[in-house]
């Protein structure tokens, strides 16, 4: 067993900063690395010690495997911690890192290579008895193979990148012709984001809902599950307000997939945090999606509820110590919700809101977690993830921590670029999302959000605040005449 | 004294040159209590209520977040004055429509050439931006007459792309 005392963490923003928190508490120097835009950003100045990157792309500054190694060497650090994205799933990274010297907080490289090729995945859980969707174990070669898997399993189909995830090169085809420009542009996306081009066809399973179970195994065979996740509320097939517990698992089935996702573990060896995602249809079948072996953006939810922290748990686990409860003593508590914050046009399919965060002044009281990576003067750009923060909120019940999420998005405050949180708190309004018998197109469905018209006071207060700001007066003698845009929700039309 | 008029959704307010007294269309005054608490960041009491307001400046419009929903205003040039008249004088609307980028980001591909018929919806180039590809759709039919970028280009927000005829 290797104690570790100083602990690079090769990310940024928020999750820079969560791990920030958890080895400190641990007695951990912490080592912070940057890009030339990220020189003041939150996780530089909270760690002890920090070295620049040089530079502003991904590529040249936090997916640069060369320069990160060089910093671990001079700073004399035990152990790397990746986060999540950048390469925290490539295994050529956990391997060169174990290769100079250092302990990788994460699974061992093979695993990696193993679980993150999601056919290769695929192709070892179709041998064990874990219900996969069906599709190709394999990447695709040609566009001709192509055309034959989707005949086979049938339309629609999902293609989706071999090498990654977040709802990148991820593609939904409704019919044949559709597929050659579906292809090429996943892979584009996938050969932008994870330098991968390949990708794979999947049938697609209708309104299932996404559940996901964290599983935590130490390097002594132990392997235990923290439940569910439920994860369906997505837009872009990448996910925006997640719970703990879902609504729709009862005991049983919680135990059943829980038991799946340590059965999947102990197949592939599996070492340290991880999280096993399933498609959980109508009629309670479920289908296993991939493996994240990394800790995941929504973690949080499951750290509340379970009153466990996950980081720590998994700088133990590289440590070689043994898991520090055992399936047993894993016990729930109350209700756990996670909005995440992007900034993004709420109003406007989504698209990046880039700019300066000139006021932001989370939410707090009892129950309320911020997982932030910003700060007042932090610059949003086009270089990096939009998402900005997590709001995490915990209640004794289920309507506590509903009651609680919409108090708080309502009092979170950020000012400088547009965000989701008018959208989230859309979906905490919704009666489908309050029922909890929501799936993954909830989004799809009710892209409309109570919409933000004024009333008397609330025009008159823009107005008093325009008029004593001088943001708009007169010029000369000239009068001067404007309108608002409303920020309407655009509703889109189904067919169903 | 000149009086200036600023209009909120369906709401017009006046106020004079000193910023004093806001009135609303009707011409009774607006009490509202407004406190700056930082730059940028205001406290206001109007009708009993309590609102905590972020302004914004750029040149030419101003935004107001409140309860992170954000309002622009957008202060009326010559020049759109100018363009209303001309719209209503001609009593039709533009001939030719250019298409501009919905954010920044790196032109990744050209899926359309200049002079090429395209119906509504249908795709002409690729931004991308924060690693998310973004096609831009022809909003109705008709010719594209001019692509103002390349591929491999970056662009700006608002920047020019297209025209269609």
């Amino acid at each position: 067993m290797k104690k570790i005392k100083k602990l690079l963490i090769a990310n940024r923003g928020e999750i820079a900063v969560r791990i920030h928190r958890s080895a400190k508490e641990m007695g951990i120097q912490t080592v912070a690395v940057y890009s030339d835009p990220d020189r003041t950003a939150p996780h530089v100045l909270l760690c002890d010690e920090a070295y620049e990157l040089k530079g502003t792309t991904s590529t040249e500054t936090y997916l640069n495997v060369e320069k990160i190694l060089k910093i671990a060497k001079d700073a004399k650090v035990d152990a790397i911690h990746p986060g999540y994205g950048f390469l925290s799933e490539k295994e050529l990274f956990a391997k060169s890192v174990i290769d100079a010297g250092f302990i990788f907080i994460g699974p061992r490289p093979e695993t990696i290579e193993l679980l993150g090729s999601k056919t290769s995945a695929r192709d070892l859980l179709s041998k064990k008895n874990i219900p996969i969707v069906p599709g190709t174990t394999k990447p695709i070669n040609t566009l001709d193979e192509a055309f034959e898997v989707a005949s086979v399993i049938g339309y629609p189909v999902l293609i989706k990148a071999s090498g990654g995830g977040g709802g990148k090169g991820m593609r939904r085809v409704d019919g044949q012709e559709e597929l050659e420009n579906a292809i090429d542009r996943a892979r584009n996306e996938a050969l932008n984001a994870f330098s991968d081009d390949r990708v794979y066809i999947e049938k697609y399973i209708v309104n299932p809902k996404h559940i996901e179970i964290q599983i935590l195994a130490d390097t002594h065979g132990n392997v235990i599950h923290l439940g569910e996740r439920e994860c369906s509320v997505q837009r872009r097939h990448q996910k925006v307000v997640e719970e703990c517990p879902s609504i729709a698992l009862t005991p049983q089935l919680r135990s059943k997939m829980g038991q799946a996702a340590v059965e999947i573990a102990k197949a592939a060896g599996y070492v340290n945090a991880g999280t096993m995602e399933f498609l959980l249809d109508a009629a309670m079948n479920f289908y296993f999606l991939e493996v994240n072996t990394r800790v995941q953006v929504e973690h949080p939810i499951t750290e509340m509820v379970y009153g466990i922290d996950i980081i720590k748990e998994q700088i133990r686990i590289a440590q070689g110590e043994t898991l520090s409860l055992t399936q047993n003593e894993v016990k729930m508590n109350g209700h756990a919700i996670e909005s995440r914050i992007y900034a993004e046009e709420y109003d406007n399919n989504f698209l990046p809101s880039m700019g300066t965060i000139t006021h932001y002044q989370p939410s707090e009281g009892l129950g309320v977690r911020n997982d932030s990576g910003i700060r007042v003067g932090s610059e949003i750009t086009m270089y990096y993830d939009p998402m900005i923060a997590k709001l995490i909120v915990h209640g004794r019940t289920r309507n506590e921590a509903l009651e609680k999420m919409k108090r708080a998005l309502r009092e979170y405050k950020i000012h400088g670029v547009k965000t989701t949180i008018p959208f989230c708190e859309m979906v905490v309004f919704h009666p489908e999302f309050v029922k909890g018998t929501y799936d993954i197109n909830f989004v799809a469905k009710h892209y409309l959000v109570p919409d933000s018209k004024l009333d008397k006071h609330e025009s008159s207060a823009i107005a008093a605040s325009f008029v004593s700001d001088g943001s708009i007066g007169p010029k000369g003698s000239e009068s001067t005449v404007c309108k608002v845009r409303q920020s309407k929700w655009k509703q889109r039309d189904r067919d169903e | 004294m000149s009086e200036s008029t600023i209009t909120i959704a369906e709401f017009t307010y006046s106020f004079d040159e000193n910023r004093r007294q806001l009135k609303d269309a009707k011409g009774n005054i607006v009490s509202a209590d407004v406190k700056k608490i930082s730059d940028g960041e205001f406290s206001v009491l109007v009708g009993g209520r309590s609102f905590h307001l972020f302004v914004t400046r750029t040149k030419e419009t101003a935004t107001a977040t409140v309860n992170n929903f954000i309002f622009e205003v957008r202060r009326e040039t010559e020049r759109d004055k100018l363009t209303k008249r001309l719209q209503v004088d001609s009593g039709q609307t533009a001939s030719t429509i250019t298409t501009r980028a919905p954010m920044p980001g790196l032109i990744t591909k050209l899926l359309k050439q200049e002079g090429t018929p395209v119906a509504p919806g249908e795709g002409i180039l690729v931004v991308e931006a924060m690693k998310m590809e973004n096609e831009i759709k022809a909003v109705r039919a008709g010719t594209i007459k001019k692509i103002f970028v390349k591929e491999r280009q970056t662009v700006e927000k608002n920047d020019n792309l297209f025209t269609i005829e």
